[in-house]
């Protein structure tokens, strides 16, 4: 199949800094990815990458099937959507301003939906994009990415400077896009609890490479939080992979891959939400979920 | 593309056409005066020519700071203001390739400054031979093609600048002081004839300075002997090889700038 | 109409939650059989949620008989026969859970130990029956 966005061991460097290193993964068209890391591990230069805004120095990356920055007659990045951190906007234009740029720069435009979309939103179209809410430049920006009719949306930290109720109206734009079918998202965010509702699937960075990468519902099922008394650190689970171990006084927790069996009296066992397997992960840089199959660049 | 430089820089735009506007209409009415008046010749007519003349060097002190200022508020912010924004990346992800945005903006603003420039320096052209055929050496920035030059160089400073900073006010700084020191060298340049014309000499005998070439000839040294004084000059026929050979400079440096603005950003959208 | 909450620290993934919601509606009597469940659509928008993720507990009521999924009509309640089937099978399956627990009871074993036990097994089979 064509993956909606596919990286095989890239990697971006400038002068000194790694920003990226043997980076490898795989989205299917249709899902939503949530790119997760700590500010640095890489997430805007990946998306970046994916945008077509900065070419690898290593490796390669590839959407819809061809490489971002193919220039040919028709280039892969009309069909993706981008929306960057902070969401750039010209503050002394409108907002319908922004809708005319958006009509005369892209090939394909759809300025009815565009702006249906921007007054269910409430969003004046005279309005300079200064004098709007952070929030409401999001939407625009958001608008202005969809008017494209992507295939492929990337969202660099979209919800980074909005309020709560802000991000909850975003999601829900972002998810009633998608629901009429044909569009793969990937998007970046601190947020975890925000992005379980809507991703379903999980690639995160940890200091430029890529930790985890899979469907959240296999790593949710297939990792447990394990809690018993201290004195029993040397408990042997066949099977089973301690990712992350955190001792005190008198309790162990164990966080770990795979499924336990019967457990001994006074351990117990319970499912991770994925901001805890994110946390667990980003504490053990070394432990990663390795990913086996054609994904191995050769180094 | 168009429609969006336009619409980014259309104050500048706007201010530009007026300065320009504004400067034609002066200098025009000032021919027109100062050509009424010699051809009137009297001695009254005179008289209010010199006092034409003192406005033609207002004039002409204005005219001198528009390169300067045509790079700090046209070619400085014309990328940066996108670069320090981050509305690059809005605009190079909503369709426009690096080629079509760089090259759309430097066409217009490089093209109208470098026809205003024309425009005035002969408009001025026409106006000095009867405002002051001796100061016409004095005028050779604001007179002739170079004026188009210094304009565009100015521009390219600026574009170059805003390219390599990435940040609006910076730059701005940057092509105010880049352009105070280029443009004393390429005077100097001028006055060394380019290395391409040495300057004529003429000696006088005796030792006070008397100058003995005509006034609108430009001297540009003089060195004194025990019992004679050489005079070092160029004669008003160079005046348009001179023109030429310094536009020339000024279109080379221009066309050297826009090369580095390009290499700048190719490097920061890589 | 029925409206959906969400709870995300719950661990529960939010489609069994999508899932037990509609169950309960219907039990509850405030869908009827023949009621249309809100689209896709309608859930995404009011609740910011993956639209597979309402997709996968549609079709899991779909194949348990309690909704028909048409394409291109929408989502309905199935036909009352259908819901009390589920009722009957629910009813069997947990007297035969009960009977199983009292007896591992009998022979030792305590609540924890059933319950991982249980999650292991049922673990194992679904992976089996996927692969």
């Amino acid at each position: 199949m064509t993956y909606a966005l596919e990286a095989v061991g890239l990697g971006k460097r400038y002068h000194r800094t790694r920003a990226l290193d043997g980076c490898s993964f795989r989205i299917e068209p249709g899902r939503v990815a949530a790119l997760i890391g700590a500010n640095g591990a890489g997430k805007s230069t990946l998306l970046h990458l994916a945008a077509g805004l900065l070419r690898p120095t290593e490796g390669t990356v590839t959407v819809l099937g061809r490489r971002p920055r193919d220039q040919a007659a028709d280039p892969v990045v009309a069909r993706v959507g981008f929306v960057a951190q902070d969401a750039p906007l010209y503050p002394h234009l409108t907002v319908a301003e922004h809708l005319r740029l958006g009509r005369r720069l892209n090939r394909r435009w759809d300025q009815a939906t565009a702006e249906h979309r921007v007054q269910e939103l409430a969003i004046p179209l005279d309005r300079r994009a200064g004098r709007l809410s952070g929030g409401q430049r999001t939407q625009v920006a958001l608008t202005l990415a969809l008017g494209k009719r992507p295939e492929l949306i990337l969202l660099d930290e979209p919800l980074a400077s909005i309020d709560p109720l802000a991000r909850r109206q975003f999601l829900r734009e972002l998810m009633q896009a998608t629901a009429a079918g044909g569009v793969t998202v990937m998007l970046s965010s601190h947020l975890v609890t925000d992005l379980e509702r809507v991703c379903d699937h999980l690639v995160l960075l940890n200091a430029g490479r890529v930790q985890v990468a899979g469907d959240i519902e296999d790593l949710l099922d297939s990792h447990r939080l394990l809690v018993g008394p201290a004195a029993a650190g040397g408990l042997v689970l066949p099977g089973v992979t301690v990712v992350h171990r955190s001792v005190h006084a008198r309790q162990t927790s164990l966080w770990v891959r795979g499924r336990p069996g019967p457990l001994p009296p006074a351990w117990q066992e319970s499912a991770l939400s994925l901001e805890e397997l994110v946390l667990a992960y980003l504490a053990e840089p070394r432990a990663a979920i390795p990913t086996a199959g054609p994904l191995e660049a050769a180094s | 593309m168009t429609w969006l430089v336009w619409r980014q820089h259309r104050l500048q735009a706007l201010c530009a056409a007026l300065v320009l506007a504004g400067g034609i209409a002066a200098l025009l009415s000032l021919g027109a005066a100062a050509h009424g008046l010699r051809l009137d010749g009297s001695a009254s007519a005179l008289t209010r020519l010199d006092g034409l003349r003192g406005r033609w060097f207002g004039l002409q002190a204005a005219m001198l700071q528009l390169p300067a200022l045509a790079g700090i508020f046209l070619g400085a912010p014309l990328f940066a203001r996108d670069l320090g924004r981050g509305t690059h990346r809005l605009i190079l992800t909503q369709g426009a390739t690096r080629r079509r945005w760089i090259v759309v903006s430097l066409a217009w603003v490089l093209v109208p400054v470098l026809l205003g420039g024309l425009l005035l320096g002969l408009v001025a052209a026409l106006s000095v031979w009867d405002l002051d055929e001796d100061g016409v050496w004095g005028s050779f920035e604001s007179v002739g093609v170079v004026a188009g030059g210094y304009l565009v160089l100015a521009v390219a400073l600026g574009t170059a600048a805003g390219a390599l900073i990435g940040r609006i006010l910076p730059a701005m700084v940057v092509t105010w002081v880049a352009y105070g020191v280029v443009h004393p060298v390429v005077i100097g340049l001028r006055q060394a004839g380019y290395l391409l014309f040495g300057p004529l000499r003429v000696t006088t005998p005796g030792t006070f300075p008397i100058s003995p070439l005509p006034a609108h000839d430009w001297i540009v040294g003089q060195t004194v002997g025990t019992d004679h004084i050489d005079w070092w000059y160029y004669p008003l026929d160079r005046f348009w090889t001179f023109q030429a050979v310094e536009t020339a400079i000024l279109l080379a440096l221009t066309a050297a700038l826009l090369g580095l603005t390009v290499v700048f950003l190719r490097r920061r959208l890589a | 109409m029925i409206e959906f909450h969400l709870h995300s620290r719950s661990g529960v993934a939010y489609y069994v939650q999508i899932a037990e919601q509609v169950r309960h509606a219907i039990r509850a009597g405030l869908l009827r059989p023949g009621d249309q469940l809100p689209t896709v659509r309608e859930v995404v928008a009011s609740v910011a949620v993956n639209p597979n993720t309402v997709l996968r507990a549609y079709r899991d009521l779909d194949r348990e008989g309690l909704l028909t999924m048409r394409s291109g009509s929408g989502t309905f309640v199935a036909a009352p026969a259908a819901a009390a089937e589920e009722g009957a099978l629910y009813a069997q399956l947990a007297g035969e859970l009960r009977r199983w627990i009292a007896t591992a009871r009998r022979r030792g074993a305590d609540e924890r130990t059933l319950a991982a036990l249980f999650d292991q097994v049922l673990h194992e089979t679904t992976r089996e029956v996927a692969t």
